[in-house]
């Protein structure tokens, strides 16, 4: 209790949101720390292998063959394995703030009433609102921010020393790590509150918040690559790719010596030599527009930037829907 | 007009609101003065919870204004000195009663801790008990307590006493009183039924399909009133009796009675009575063409006339 007296007084409208979320605000505060203390663990445990291993000459070896081959694939044996699964489940992260803290947020209080009491004491409706909306959104920031450096901490000496064998733009770890983990909790949040302020029922809030949020994550998923312009190389060579190793190519294709694009050559792959073939068409070169492994933060700040675009128009529809359909 | 105690603790001008369904209160206009205790009566759906929560800024009106103690109801003013009980009361059940009134000290700046600590323990009800786990009638208490807590000038409540049992209901009614009468409060409080309000209430509104038919001072909206009868034998004359509105007739056990409202002298041979409140409510709720009644203690945007 005394560490607990050194923390500012919670006063007036936060102290009432605190008091009625301070369970699921606890959890999460506990849950994160959790994370945190394991994820840091789990790096220290790897540095640890990769230092001990010599590992790191063996860093952007992309030759599937070799010492280094086996080396590196003994190292994600133990160590990259049993980080996927957690990496695939920070995807239901998002929901879980927007069904557990958005959904029932405004739906509870318009469903049993009580908003009747607390927005008959002296302070207005938009006032609780913003209370309502911005406790819970900072707590999300805290804890969703936590749990992302935290499983960013983890996944980094894994990825960084894997490269194109643990693709950075494969859905995990790209949705489990770094900023956009925040940007899409946060965006889940909104849409829960905004759910529950139009449905007014907390189970129906609930229910529309998952699918909405899973919506919402799938268009963003398809956009994410769209967010900022790709890089384009073209080689002169006819096969194999012209994108460096570990990027994320968008699309690709066949190129002839000037470097303009060319079909590609479907009746070749029944040539003796397929090279051949391809040269002889004039098909000489490869072209490829991607986004380097530079990008990932770039790209994960796009994105952030998009959901907490998103947030602000859902908050701004909230404060219209108050204004214009009081309750 | 400067004394805020000489200033209408509500006055409604041309108050609508207007739901999908269609109108839920239209055009309805009558001053509260300050310090009374105003009965707002009517059936369910007439438009008493519209009207309250119109009072009580929760609801923005379609038409007209609603001013507490001459402020608007939506400005930091009236929401300061006006508390408002719901229908259903709704606390949170998962807080203690403790962290209940907190509420109310964290979000009222003329909130008095001591009132409602009081009311809470006259009650008996423990202050880390859950709201929860309370029953009906301690939870109405604490309800009543976070409301009277913020000492407002006018207490809005909505059917305050419909879910209590009667032993309950006499004490909430007593706790009212007192604490109204201590703070000069104006209580407005909404029932469809007459007998919980009659002998506490001195103003009446009557309200009836989201319009105003009777609004004033409980004596002079009876005093306006006669009750006269007459054997069936006689009962066109009732029904049209010179100079005389009548509010309505009705026939039993060989006699007619009506309520009206005379304009004049009085044929001698009538015995006109003076109807009890009861007998006014429900003659103006049976009879939906009556006139609409508004003294001049109700009139809104007028000041006092003599005559009614």
């Amino acid at each position: 209790m005394r560490r607990l007296r050194r923390l500012p007084r919670l006063r007036g409208l936060t102290w009432l949101v605190w008091r009625q979320n301070r369970l699921a605000f606890w959890i999460g505060i506990g849950a994160a720390l959790a994370v945190a203390a394991y994820a840091i663990v789990r790096h220290q445990e790897m540095t640890t292998a990769i230092a001990e291993g010599h590992l790191d000459a063996c860093r952007g070896t992309t030759v599937p063959a070799g010492d280094c081959s086996h080396k590196l694939n003994s190292f994600g044996q133990t160590y990259q394995f049993p980080m996927r699964r957690p990496l695939q489940a920070m995807l239901a992260l998002p929901l879980v703030f927007g069904v557990f803290l958005g959904g029932p947020q405004l739906a509870q209080e318009l469903e049993s009433g009580t908003y009747r009491t607390v927005c008959t004491q002296s302070v207005t409706q938009l006032r609780w609102f913003a209370a309502k909306l911005l406790v819970p959104v900072v707590l999300t920031t805290l804890i969703s921010g936590t749990i992302a450096a935290a499983m960013t901490w983890w996944w980094r000496p894994a990825g960084s020393l894997l490269g194109g064998w643990f693709p950075w733009w494969q859905w995990y770890p790209y949705d489990g790590i770094g900023p956009v983990v925040v940007g899409l909790s946060v965006l889940s949040l909104l849409i829960g509150v905004t759910a529950g302020l139009i449905l007014r029922r907390t189970v129906l809030a609930m229910g529309a918040t998952v699918v909405v949020s899973a919506a919402a994550m799938y268009v963003l998923e398809s956009v994410r690559g769209h967010l900022l312009p790709t890089a384009l190389a073209t080689v002169q060579h006819p096969t194999g790719t012209a994108a460096p190793s570990n990027a994320w190519v968008l699309s690709e294709g066949a190129a002839d010596a000037t470097g303009r694009r060319v079909p590609d050559l479907p009746s070749c792959y029944t040539a003796d030599d397929y090279t051949k073939c391809l040269v002889q068409h004039g098909s000489t070169g490869r072209w490829a527009e991607f986004h380097p492994s530079s990008q990932l933060w770039p790209l994960q700040w796009a994105e952030t930037g998009l959901c907490a675009l998103l947030a602000a128009a859902l908050a701004g529809l909230c404060v219209w829907w108050i204004r214009h359909r009081p309750a | 007009m400067t004394d805020p105690a000489e200033r209408p603790a509500l006055e409604a001008v041309g108050l609508g609101r207007r739901y999908r369904r269609g109108w839920a209160l239209r055009d309805c206009s009558f001053r509260l003065p300050a310090g009374r205790i105003c009965a707002l009566v009517g059936p369910n759906g007439a438009g008493k919870t519209t009207l309250l929560s119109l009072a009580a800024g929760l609801l923005e009106p379609s038409t007209g204004t609603v001013r507490l103690g001459g402020h608007p109801a939506r400005s930091a003013e009236a929401r300061q000195h006006t508390a408002f009980l719901s229908q259903e009361k709704a606390l949170y059940p998962r807080f203690r009663v403790s962290d209940t009134l907190r509420i109310g000290r964290e979000l009222n700046p003329t909130w008095h801790q001591e009132t409602a600590e009081r009311i809470v323990a006259a009650g008996n009800i423990p202050m880390d008990a859950r709201v929860g786990t309370l029953s009906g009638g301690q939870r109405t208490r604490v309800a009543f307590a976070l409301a009277l807590g913020k000492r407002p000038r006018l207490l809005l409540l909505d059917e305050p006493m419909a879910d209590l049992d009667p032993l309950v209901r006499r004490q909430m009614m007593d706790l009212l009183m007192s604490e109204a009468a201590q703070h000069g409060s104006t209580v407005v409080m909404s029932s469809h039924l007459v007998s919980e309000l009659e002998g506490a209430c001195d103003f009446l509104v009557l309200i009836d399909n989201g319009t105003v038919r009777l609004a004033g001072d409980v004596a002079e909206l009876i005093g306006a009133h006669r009750t006269v009868s007459a054997p069936d034998a006689q009962a066109a004359r009732l029904a049209k009796l010179p100079g005389q509105v009548t509010v309505e007739t009705r026939s039993t056990g060989g006699r007619t009675t009506a309520l009206i409202r005379p304009r004049g002298p009085l044929p001698a041979d009538h015995t006109p009575a003076l109807p009890s409140l009861e007998e006014l409510l429900l003659a103006h709720l049976r009879t939906a063409d009556a006139p609409p009644l508004i003294t001049s203690t109700a009139r809104a945007g007028t000041h006092r006339e003599v005559t009614v």
